[in-house]
């Protein structure tokens, strides 16, 4: 870059002089600047690798700036996502990350009762945790939370929800304790979080 | 310790049953020492719940104040000759109101994301650590849930140099003494970073630098220099957060702190 810098120098100064007075400066300020553009130009890699930087940069960068995923638990997400067949836009959608910890944004619960949309709930609450933590297990407190949020809080028979029509889904449910959801469960629960992400947003 | 939002509701069932029960005096005189008693018990039982409430700052003091000031009348009422109907009245505001008032913002505060991750926090240690230990975590689990999250990092520490001066106080004082002076005769990093300083007493090795028990761990427990790195590493974390400047752990930075520890300290270094 700028090899014969200084003979294109004067070159220009030579130019710049046989325009009228008043020229003068614009008419340097553009032959430099093409000059610059010619020799940036000429230095820039050519070529399918030149190309392949072109687009890679912007999709790494759009990567990076675009995703509100904290990093201590993006690979989780992006695990996720991948074994679900989704996106990472779209589970991302299903969290709120402007709140520290991330919580769970809105969502259409598609269940014809309250104990149905109690179970649902723990699904998503045990979903929550295995992308915070790593475990499979819905906190009792929080589940009881969403469930007040939902409109599905029914006192006498919460528990009796979680266990009786759990089926197969939770491995324990005692009142206070995390609920820990059983291989079929963590089965339920992604599949719920794949019908959610694909437009169960409320 | 703050009361579930369970013991709100068994409390506040017991409160309907103790209406019932009034209900069936049709308006009488209340002489049956049990119900009086029964009163008794469960204004004082409020009292205690009102205040471990308003400490934890769970929901609007305007609520507790609201409920304080019938459960002290109830109080009052049973010093003098009351009829049920005039128990009844003082307890149907409350029990009408107990739900929207004080059961749901108890559930909504502690099913809340930070009072979440601090039940976790506590979870990742379950059956690892000692009642002096638990403590430390305890406070961290508080610090965590009141966003102090630096804080919290550095309770964690603590909690896990608790371990390591428990474990030595365990092994003996001489046996840490001739662990250092295989440790000081080795040579390179981070061997020779170590302060050949023996100690006699407990005093004496809590004035010891982390770093050090740290690496003269690796004679003791025999954990290898990879486990040794990522301990050093914690602590770097915990200096940063004790001392002034600008990081800013998030909730989910102290949980993955707390995990380290769990996996790197109290699964390694024995009780």
């Amino acid at each position: 870059m700028y090899k014969n810098g200084e003979t294109a120098l004067h070159r220009i100064l030579e130019l710049v002089s046989k325009c009228p007075k008043e020229h003068q400066q614009k008419c340097f300020e553009v032959l430099l600047s093409g000059y610059v553009q010619l020799e940036v130009g000429a230095s820039t890699p050519t070529g399918s690798a030149a190309k392949a930087n072109i687009t890679a940069q912007p999709q790494a960068e759009s990567l990076q700036h675009e995703t509100h995923i904290p990093p201590p638990v993006l690979s989780r997400f992006k695990n996720t996502s991948k074994r679900l067949g989704i996106t990472l836009d779209k589970l991302e959608s299903l969290f709120d990350f402007s709140v520290d910890p991330f919580a769970l944004h809105p969502v259409t619960l598609p269940g014809k009762n309250n104990a149905e949309k109690t179970r649902q709930i723990a699904l998503l609450a045990a979903s929550r945790s295995y992308l915070t933590t790593g475990s499979w297990s819905a906190d009792w407190q929080e589940v009881k939370s969403l469930c007040i949020d939902y409109n599905c809080y029914d006192l006498p028979n919460h528990s009796v929800a979680l266990k009786k029509g759990g089926g197969t889904l939770f491995k324990n449910v005692e009142p206070g304790k995390p609920v820990e959801l059983s291989s079929d469960g963590i089965k339920e629960a992604e599949k719920f979080l794949k019908n959610l992400s694909e437009g169960g947003l409320a | 310790m703050i009361p579930s939002s369970d013991q709100l509701e068994s409390f506040f069932e017991r409160l309907n049953k103790l209406d019932r029960d009034l209900a069936k005096l049709k308006g009488a005189e209340v002489r049956n020492i049990v119900i009086i008693a029964e009163i008794k018990a469960v204004s004082k039982e409020w009292l205690r719940i009102s205040e471990a409430l308003r400490v934890a700052e769970a929901l609007p003091q305007e609520n507790l104040n609201f409920a304080d000031a019938h459960f002290k009348e109830l109080f009052q009422c049973t010093s003098a000759r009351t009829r049920a109907s005039a128990y009844q009245k003082k307890l149907a505001p409350v029990l009408s109101s107990s739900t929207d008032r004080i059961v749901v913002p108890v559930i909504r505060f502690e099913g809340s994301p930070s009072q979440v991750a601090s039940r976790q926090l506590l979870g990742e240690f379950v059956g690892k650590v000692t009642a002096e230990e638990n403590a430390y975590l305890e406070e961290a689990a508080r610090c965590l849930s009141s966003r102090c999250n630096r804080a919290a990092i550095i309770m964690l520490w603590a909690a896990a140099i608790s371990r390591i001066h428990g474990a030595i106080e365990k092994l003996g004082f001489n046996a840490y003494n001739e662990a250092l002076d295989q440790t000081t005769q080795k040579k390179g990093n981070p061997f020779n970073r170590v302060s050949k300083t023996s100690v006699t007493s407990l005093p004496e090795l809590q004035r010891c630098r982390d770093f050090d028990l740290l690496v003269v761990g690796m004679a003791l427990w025999k954990y290898d220099l990879q486990v040794f790195e990522e301990l050093d590493r914690l602590l770097g974390i915990r200096n940063s957060a004790a001392h002034p400047g600008m990081l800013k752990p998030s909730a989910l930075d102290v949980q993955q702190y707390a995990s380290k520890v769990g996996s790197c300290i109290f699964e390694v270094v024995p009780a």
